[in-house]
């Protein structure tokens, strides 16, 4: 009884009859609208990032300089990804099981390890696909700054991408299949940094990192040496894929689990969990919730409660939380910065950093959503109980921007300081605010939606958008404006402006159809 | 148990040790059951209950010890092959209906001719109506009973259920007793992990594990529960 009789046939039948009911019972309604918005979230990206990179012109030198030294930094990303695939192997990944699956299919005699390689594969096809697009994406938008064919450079760097794909899965299935406990695949991992740290100061070039970056600065430096790279990390990974199965079926399910979870807040648009979640997966744990312990509560008065707790869960943030929140703020008021001088930046980058930093610092509306038990004896108006929550967050936050936006007034000239704090304060708050009720309004059981006042639930999707709008607010003068000084006419930001926010448009229209069929199935 | 011939003997579990971060959740245990009889394996929250079976599964890989199953290596093709273990939170396809989860449990285990004793089953719990569905919106009840039915319905002679009462409703409880008790009839070696005094009273033996350990071993005794 050590084989399955006909065991391909049987998961052959298993794949079938979950495809023919996932096309029987899937809305396509809702997979056209997603593929919709991704279009318009790529074009945007795509858009934005070409015209940005029309703004740089590269001296004859730095193109020269360009094909000397940036294999060596395209190389550091591939060692880069090598070290997040070793500690991600460490960790369980890169196979990701249904739990579902795991029960029948691995609690079976099936054959398990030919299981694990075909899930690994699965899993570095999607890498692949991801590494590809990402190139060619990047590749589109920068064509013109390496003054090269339209075709060319989105070919090799899609290649490039695939390289880093590759090498990103080769660490995740050899750290699988070789059980690589975490502090000896972070140690690996940093001195493969290291290695590729001293070719960049020593300017190597023929290291294998540097060798595999050189595919992607083909077309300037017109050499074909770095596609040998192509091959060997092929190599690499298929010797992965087989060791892999020898992976431990503890950590795998492990993984499993966490990711499973971070699909789920995926499918159901929680932004809040997808992060939460993903930080989780990076730390291979959950997320220890500080409760409202015998201090706060021998302190708390049953009205001063909201606000010590508040204040209780950002006393026991680690340092690396309170350094990501700066760096995260840093960034959003940074790039919003660069866009109002119509500078090189990459203008986008402040959206999400600013959310992010809002989500880090609305934590404690995390605690109303999840454990409203323990607000329920509060003598607080529903309303304002959510307020009350955010007062210390928003202060912080806006601290932060403020101190911020006084470094980049002495960094970034031209801009007057008075504007500068109004668009630190404004995204400090916006920040906070609207991430909180993004917060609340994704995750709420029915009772806490009662935590918000009448007007903010009726406003509440709007809400939500307050960090992008801000942040938004940022790119439209400042692309406009360039580009119209670049074709010698004048700005049109009304038409910019609206646009963009007609974009905004069908997604509210999308929500509201959203929440309406929900309510109807209630 | 330790009397048991090694003859009748199905599963063995031999002086098995786990720990996680410095600490043993499983402590040198050792058990054994013979072929037709049941054990209910009882203990607090935290006791290594679910350690054990997982252990037993192959989803966990013990520090030390051993434990076999008809001579085969836990986890092992073989062993799985003769043992059903069925977990307390029960895992489904979103996209197959309860009949096809039976049907694809009991084909993926070598058994094709697993129509009539499907039907039983999902007569047994009360489930035959939700046979065609997905299971979308299924109650933890419902859930539960597929996935028991999912574990009855193929090949075993080792059968380990976890917590098998959780959610389940009365008519549920009294139908997965007489299903442990045919599959005993049947000659196979039955392990319980459960804290439902019901469950003792069709159990043979009663080992109780008190932080990773075996603190008792013998007749189903209630006021053992909690030990």
């Amino acid at each position: 009884m050590a084989t399955v009789v006909g065991e391909r046939s049987v998961l052959r039948d298993l794949s079938g009859a979950r495809r023919s009911h996932f096309i029987e019972h899937n809305d396509f309604l809702t997979v056209i609208v997603k593929g919709y918005f991704a279009v318009i979230v790529a074009g945007i990206v795509v858009d934005v990032a070409s015209n940005s990179s029309k703004f740089f012109t590269f001296s004859a030198s730095e193109l020269a300089s360009l094909s000397r030294n940036g294999a060596n930094y395209a190389g550091a990303m591939v060692a880069l990804a090598l070290f997040m695939g070793l500690m991600a192997g460490t960790r369980g990944g890169p196979v990701a099981l249904f739990r579902a699956e795991l029960r029948m299919l691995f609690l079976s005699p099936l054959n398990r390890e030919r299981l694990i390689r075909k899930k690994a594969i699965r899993a570095l096809e999607h890498f692949g696909f991801i590494g590809i697009a990402g190139g060619v994406a990047v590749g589109i938008a920068a064509h013109s700054l390496l003054k090269s064919n339209a075709l060319e450079v989105p070919v090799y760097l899609g290649a490039y991408g695939l390289v880093v794909a590759l090498a990103y899965g080769s660490g995740a299935t050899l750290a699988l299949g070789l059980r690589v406990k975490k502090p000896i695949g972070y140690l690996v991992g940093l001195a493969v940094m290291g290695w590729e740290a001293f070719s960049i100061f020593k300017g190597i070039k023929y290291d294998p990192f540097a060798l595999s970056g050189s595919i992607a600065l083909s077309p300037l430096s017109h050499g074909n040496s770095g596609w040998i790279a192509l091959p060997i990390w092929l190599l690499i990974c298929a010797v992965g894929i087989v060791i892999s199965a020898r992976g431990d079926l503890e950590r795998i399910e492990r993984h499993s689990e966490l990711v499973s979870r971070l699909r789920f807040a995926l499918s159901a648009r929680d932004v809040r969990s997808v992060i939460v979640l993903s930080r989780a997966l990076s730390e291979d744990g959950y997320r220890a919730r500080q409760g409202l312990g015998g201090l706060w509560s021998a302190l708390a008065s049953p009205s001063s409660a909201p606000l010590l707790r508040s204040a209780s869960n950002l006393a026991h943030w680690s340092p690396r939380r309170y350094l990501r929140l700066v760096l995260l703020s840093s960034a959003g008021v940074w790039f919003a910065a660069q866009g109002w001088v119509g500078a090189k930046a990459i203008y986008l980058l402040a959206v999400p950093a600013v959310f992010a930093a809002g989500l880090e610092l609305a934590d404690s509306v995390s605690s109303v959503v999840e454990k409203p038990d323990l607000f329920v004896n509060y003598p607080v108006d529903d309303g304002w109980l959510l307020t009350r929550l955010l007062v210390l967050p928003a202060t912080i936050s806006v601290a932060l921007a403020l101190g911020e936006a006084a470094v980049v007034h002495l960094l970034v000239p031209g801009i007057p300081l008075l504007v500068l704090e109004g668009i630190a304060l404004a995204m400090g708050a916006g920040a906070v605010f609207g991430a909180a009720v993004a917060s609340v309004r994704s995750g709420a059981p029915p009772g806490i939606v009662g935590l918000l006042t009448p007007e903010t639930q009726a406003f509440g999707f709007f809400i939500e958008l307050i960090p992008v709008a801000i942040a938004s607010a940022w790119l439209i003068p400042a692309i406009n404006s360039r580009s119209a000084a670049l074709a010698n006419r004048p700005p049109e930001p009304d038409a910019l402006s609206a646009a963009f926010f007609a974009l905004i448009l069908p997604l509210a229209a999308w929500a509201w159809l959203r929440g309406h069929k929900v309510l109807k199935a209630d | 148990m330790a009397e048991t011939s090694k003859g009748s003997q199905v599963l063995a579990v031999e002086k098995i040790t786990k720990s996680y971060e410095g600490e043993k959740v499983l402590d040198e245990v050792s058990l054994s059951i013979a072929k037709g009889t049941i054990v209910a394996l009882v203990g607090t929250n935290g006791s290594g209950k679910t350690t054990l079976v997982k252990t037993i599964a192959g989803l966990v890989t013990p520090d030390s010890g051993r434990i076999d199953i008809l001579g085969s290596t836990a986890g092992s093709r073989q062993a799985r092959a003769v043992t059903s273990i069925v977990f307390d939170d029960p895992a489904l396809y979103p996209d197959l209906t309860v009949r096809e989860h039976l049907g694809f449990s009991a084909r993926i285990c070598g058994r094709e001719d697993y129509a009539e004793r499907a039907d039983e089953l999902l007569g047994g719990f009360g489930i035959s109506d939700l046979a065609a569905r997905l299971p979308q919106g299924f109650s933890r009840g419902q859930r539960q009973k597929t996935s028991l039915s999912m574990g009855l319905v193929r090949p075993f002679r080792l059968l380990v259920l976890d917590e098998p009462y959780v959610g389940l409703d009365g008519a549920g409880k009294t139908a997965l007793v007489g299903f442990i008790r045919q599959a005993r009839s049947e000659g196979a070696a039955i392990l319980v992990a459960t804290h439902s005094p019901e469950l003792l009273e069709i159990a043979d033996t009663m080992i109780a594990l008190g932080f990773g350990k075996v603190v008792y071993q013998g007749k189903p005794d209630r006021a053992k529960l909690e030990l």
